[in-house]
């Protein structure tokens, strides 16, 4: 389900993250399927299962997926939310602004410019 | 609150007049996977060593779970697992054999299943042990050593001459193992992907010290190189490492920096380069 390349700069976490969301918001994946068990995942990529369930909390928080009792993690419903699509991008974004030190006030000029410019 | 599986503080241990650790601190959290990382030649092998009790500390304290290493009793070395780098015991035994020899002395702990899937999917071959590959002997050192489903797993280059295949079978060994039984794991391996899959956390170890200890998300995230344009630039705080006009710093924002710089993001690789160099 998850294609990781643990050499990225971008932390494993975040790529099970992202690539939920992108299932998700590309219909891959409806409301209430199921998703595979923290277990599952660590021992099939090999990759350490604190990260993976540290992926799922932020999922949940976000209101991706949610724990179902007797279940695991399902997709939760609303899943699909607009913002979804572009949170990684403006993410990349933000820090990127926040790492070269520019004003919260000229990155939001800059955005609306490029949406009349657009 | 229970004591840490591994806890090294203040080591030094040095062979003959070569000081190899000169005060060493870390502290391994139950359930966590931990990478060492370190030069050839750096200690790593010795920091395993005086970790479980096989050479004792000049100075300093090694703690397995809150027994000295150097005279820890059987019931706390049962609950540790180790592999060396170079395996060189029971030659003359026939793989099946040694493993049957070995998991008498652990009894009803022994995870015959577990070593018997690992084996199989290997197809690791029942000859005499001396007679085999050095990545199958690599093999046979692993199932030796996490077969009991040790509580405290220390694994020194576990998978140097393993092919890709029978590295990525070993690591969903491993993590299938961490995630049912929480085991607390150290790591060495040369191989940085390896370490970036399955730890959680990293511990570089550098002139006899533990240079830097920190999650590896935190690294991805907050960790940052800094390239300026005209050296001498006064080094900006919280600098990791440097290597001529440019600086691996925590989260460049906090550091004071002028923003005009330019600021990348780094790779574990990198960043270990330049911290050892």
């Amino acid at each position: 389900m998850f294609t990781l390349n643990p050499s990225s700069a971008i932390p494993i976490y975040r790529q099970i993250i992202d690539q939920t969301r992108d299932l998700v918001t590309g219909g891959e994946l409806a409301a209430g399927d199921k998703l595979p068990s923290i277990r599952a995942i660590a021992s099939d990529l090999g990759i350490n299962p604190m990260t993976v369930s540290k992926a799922y909390s932020m999922l949940d928080q976000a209101g991706i997926v949610s724990r179902c009792r007797g279940v695991g993690m399902v997709v939760a419903e609303g899943a699909t939310d607009r913002t979804l699509v572009t949170e990684p991008a403006a993410r990349a974004v933000v820090l990127d602004a926040k790492g070269t030190g520019m004003s919260r006030a000229d990155l939001l000029a800059q955005i609306e410019r490029l949406w009349e410019e657009t | 609150m229970t004591s840490p599986p591994l806890e090294l503080s203040d080591v030094f241990v040095s062979y003959a007049d070569e000081r190899v650790l000169a005060g060493v601190d870390l502290t391994l959290e139950s359930g966590t996977v931990t990478g060492l990382l370190g030069l050839n030649g750096s200690g790593k092998t010795t920091l395993m060593s005086a970790a479980l009790g096989l050479v004792k500390a000049d100075r300093g304290r090694a703690s397995v779970f809150g027994t000295a290493a150097w005279d820890s009793p059987p019931s706390v070395r049962k609950r540790i697992g180790f592999v060396p780098q170079q395996f060189d015991g029971f030659g003359w035994m026939k793989v099946g054999e040694c493993l049957r020899f070995v998991a008498r002395h652990y009894g009803n702990a022994w995870d015959d299943e577990m070593v018997a899937s690992l084996k199989d999917g290997w197809r690791l071959r029942d000859r005499k042990i001396e007679l085999l590959s050095p990545g199958d002997q690599q093999k046979v050192a692993i199932l030796l050593g996490i077969g009991h489903r040790p509580d405290l797993l220390v694994l020194d280059e576990p998978v140097a001459s393993l092919d890709p295949a029978a590295r990525r079978r070993f690591l969903r060994t491993l993590m299938d193992a961490n995630a049912t039984t929480g085991q607390t794991i150290l790591l060495s391996s040369h191989i940085a992907s390896d370490i970036e899959r399955v730890c959680s956390r990293i511990a570089v170890l550098h002139d006899g010290r533990i240079v830097c200890t920190a999650t590896l998300d935190d690294i991805k995230e907050r960790v940052r190189t800094v390239r300026v344009a005209r050296p001498p630039y006064p080094p900006p705080e919280r600098t990791l490492a440097q290597d001529d006009g440019r600086f691996w710093v925590w989260d460049p924002r906090e550091c004071g920096l002028d923003p005009a710089v330019r600021i990348e993001h780094t790779t574990l690789e990198d960043l270990f380069v330049a911290m050892t160099s």
